[in-house]
């Protein structure tokens, strides 16, 4: 012990009668004559800041539904010191009237309550209608010994908006037991539990510590103590004994008390012969009720019934990509420079998030001479969350990895070089934009899973944002109208040309509006080489000067020997 | 000699570029009459001058007068928050959000209202009932019909483009206990 953290001590020992902060908070500390001391502080309506700061209305002592949500904050003072190790810490929050009764299901008042955001376990606060109850929860010794605050927050009713649901709180009490020593706690437990994955209500839980026989740094004797918690139709777990279950505290749950549907988890501390304890661990089983991958997407539902990281495919609309190649000069609007039709599948979980995007298409076209890559930029992830990129074109496959570069998107090239892959005539020098080319579309497409799904709304819809860029020279992107540069755009060509850019504002556009590239929402047969859009789909302009208000389908009445195939 | 060749090649390739090329403008020789001929030149009647054909107006793109701050997209694609609801009525007037999480599958309809095959969306709704989604269709498209299993009931509404926007809700004939808070 070195002597700062004796002097520390020694003034502990001192002053161990009962002492309040600046702040109206009840804060103790009492040396229990074992070398352990007993750390209280309890937070309620007399609290004042920085403990907590009473809202106007409502906050402790005071009837508070979901529109009223409040918190307060725990502090320890002796978690800057190193040798303090946590021998027990809970949180318990005395409240009235918590009708979190398991018969009211999904519809009942559910309180959580989170630390530093993190929920606890259990989920919610416990109690019933009309009375007083207090809930203990075990807190995480790296939550308080991390900064020694705790930031607690209270979630009234947080599945709904009912204004029916209140609670009233009383007091929030934490309380460590510590002691000053060199010794260390034990490591966190690793757990395996059995069965691993989905389970069923025939599997007996059995959870076993897989680190045990190194389970202390100092190589102390260690035990482990086990809280068992339940869902059964509440939407988050409760102590099992609130449930109407057993009151397990062994490593076992027999099947005969779990039933289809329901959610089991189990906490496991480890305690050495110093007392001291570990961060608790947690398993979870999740039994299926028509369920076979246990997502929450009953069987029927679920377009992939036997995997939990996949539950529906969600297809995007066929569009066509057209796109001129000059920019930022004027093109001659035959929009036919390349072509590629392209369908999406954003195959997302079950809590709707992205695990994989599957490009089916196609290029139609490739009226140019200049040679483009056509890429594909997702925003909302980065190259650090690819699991893996597979493309095909023509039927030639290939493994394929993100653009480098980009640190706050992902970029995935799926055409190099357009030529590559249409220049197989000696007759025509572009393909499918002559009189008298037609060959077949050359199939495209491109798969790719990501580790960690993503959210939909940030990496936003099909096509997500496709451009084409000069192979010769990578920073002249050609995007759709409005849509960003990616990192490596050359923002130099900004407002040269034709081009009338704006970063962050419209881009993409020359000063009068016009674009070098179109998503049509369809198939669509493109001009024909230097034919303007508009001699191949006059339509268009009524469409434009209209503001959408007429030629919705302007695409589908071409001029005929205009566009390809469209004789 | 090099400054040719450069010109010519230079004149190719931004001729082919963009697949933009110049009509051939081939011009016809001139012809002229040898000098000593007897023969007085014919009497030429000079042609009618042909009436002008008017141009059409618009021949390019780049002609058509583009709004401003037209975006050039032909979809509806709107950020909306989509709650499922039960018949009871909160003291507050408003429907009483269902908890739970439930599976929600949105389906467009085209401009004849007929489904569209393949769903735009499936997935859960998160605890509270709830999912914010972007929605993307051909804007010529009626809207979408949603639907939403909460337990055993099937519940679905149809909602036109335009009523896609901000909070939209599906109610489902349930009736929510009122809870005892006060």
């Amino acid at each position: 012990m070195n002597m700062k953290y004796s002097l520390s001590l020694g003034i502990a020992l001192v002053f161990q009668t009962p002492y309040v902060f600046a702040a109206a908070t009840e804060t103790n500390t009492v040396d229990n004559q074992d070398g352990t001391f007993t750390y209280t502080q309890k937070i309620n309506k007399d609290s004042t800041s920085p403990h907590y700061v009473a809202p106007s209305g409502y906050g402790f002592n005071y009837y508070s539904h979901s529109g009223q949500d409040y918190g307060w904050q725990h502090s320890f003072s002796e978690a800057s010191n190193p040798l303090v190790k946590i021998q027990s810490a809970t949180l318990l929050i005395r409240g009235f009237d918590i009708d979190s009764e398991a018969f009211h299901g999904t519809s009942g008042e559910y309180d959580g309550i989170s630390v530093d955001g993190n929920d606890l376990n259990p989920g919610l606060l416990q109690g019933t209608n009309g009375t007083w109850s207090e809930t203990p929860f075990d807190v995480p010794t790296s939550y308080i010994l991390d900064d020694g605050l705790m930031d607690v927050f209270l979630d009234i009713d947080m599945n709904h908006n009912y204004v029916w649901w209140k609670t009233t709180l009383d007091y929030s009490l934490l309380t460590i037991t510590y002691a000053i020593t060199a010794n260390d706690a034990p490591y966190t437990p690793t757990l395996n539990g059995s069965p691993q994955g989905c389970a069923t209500a025939n599997n007996d839980f059995v959870v076993d510590v897989s680190n045990s026989d190194n389970a202390d740094p100092d190589g102390d004797a260690v035990s482990y103590e086990y809280r068992w918690f339940v869902d059964i139709g509440q939407g988050e777990v409760v102590d099992d004994e609130v449930a109407g279950k057993t009151d397990h505290t062994g490593n076992t749950v027999l099947s005969s008390e779990v039933n289809a549907g329901e959610t089991w988890r189990v906490q496991v501390i480890a305690t050495d012969s110093n007392g001291l304890v570990s961060d608790p661990a947690f398993f979870t089983w999740m039994l299926g009720e028509n369920d076979s991958d246990c997502d929450g997407i009953n069987d029927n539902n679920d377009d992939y019934p036997n995997d939990d990281k996949r539950a529906s495919n969600n297809y995007s609309v066929e569009s066509t990509l057209a796109y001129e190649d000059l920019w930022p000069d004027k093109g001659d609007y035959d929009l036919n420079d390349l072509v590629i039709t392209n369908r999406f599948n954003v195959i997302k979980d079950a809590n709707g998030l992205v695990k994989q995007i599957d490009l089916t298409g196609s290029i139609q076209a490739r009226g140019a001479t200049l040679a483009s890559g056509f890429a594909i930029a997702f925003s909302g992830t980065t190259s650090a969350n690819v699991e893996s990129i597979n493309m095909a074109i023509n039927g030639q496959s290939e493994a394929v990895t993100a653009e480098a570069g980009h640190s706050s998107e992902l970029v995935v090239a799926v055409l190099k070089n357009t030529h590559s892959a249409t220049n197989d005539s000696l007759t025509y020098s572009f393909f499918n934009t002559q009189s008298g080319d037609e060959r077949s579309v050359i199939p495209v497409t491109m798969s790719l899973i990501f580790v960690e799904p993503v959210n939909p709304l940030a990496i936003g819809n099909a096509p997500f944002n496709p451009f084409i860029y000069r192979v010769s020279d990578r920073g002249r992107e050609v995007h759709l109208p409005n849509y960003a540069p990616t990192a490596l755009a050359n923002t130099g060509f900004f407002k040269t040309g034709a081009d009338n850019t704006e970063v962050g504002g419209e881009t993409y556009m020359t000063p009068a509006g016009h674009p070098w590239a179109l998503e049509i929402s369809t198939s669509w047969l493109h001009p024909m080489e230097s034919v303007d859009i508009i001699q191949a789909y006059p339509a268009i302009q009524d469409w434009a000067e209209s503001r959408k208000a007429r030629g919705a389908t302007w695409y589908s009445t071409p001029v005929s020997g205009k566009c390809w195939k469209c004789n | 000699m090099i400054f040719r060749y450069m010109f010519i090649a230079t004149s190719v390739f931004l001729a082919a570029c963009g697949g933009g090329s110049q009509s051939d403008g081939s011009t016809p020789a001139v012809t002229t009459p040898s000098s000593g001929q007897d023969t007085p030149p014919p009497v030429v009647e000079p042609e009618p001058v042909p009436e002008p054909v008017p141009e059409p107006n618009i021949l390019s793109l780049e002609n058509v007068t583009v709004p401003a701050q037209f975006d050039w997209s032909m979809y509806k694609d709107d950020e909306v928050k989509i709650k499922t609801v039960s018949t009871t009525m909160r003291p507050d007037g408003a429907l009483a959000g269902i908890g739970g999480k439930h599976f929600m599958k949105i389906v467009a309809l085209d401009a004849n209202h007929n489904e569209v095959e393949n769903p735009l969306q499936k997935s859960l709704t998160d605890r509270t009932g709830e999912t914010r989604t972007k929605l993307k269709f051909p804007s010529e498209w009626y809207g979408v019909k949603i639907e939403v299993t909460v337990g055993n009931k099937l519940c679905s509404k149809v909602f036109s483009k335009d009523e896609i926007t901000g909070e939209i809700e599906v109610p489902c004939d349930i009736e929510i206990p009122v809870g005892d808070g006060e």
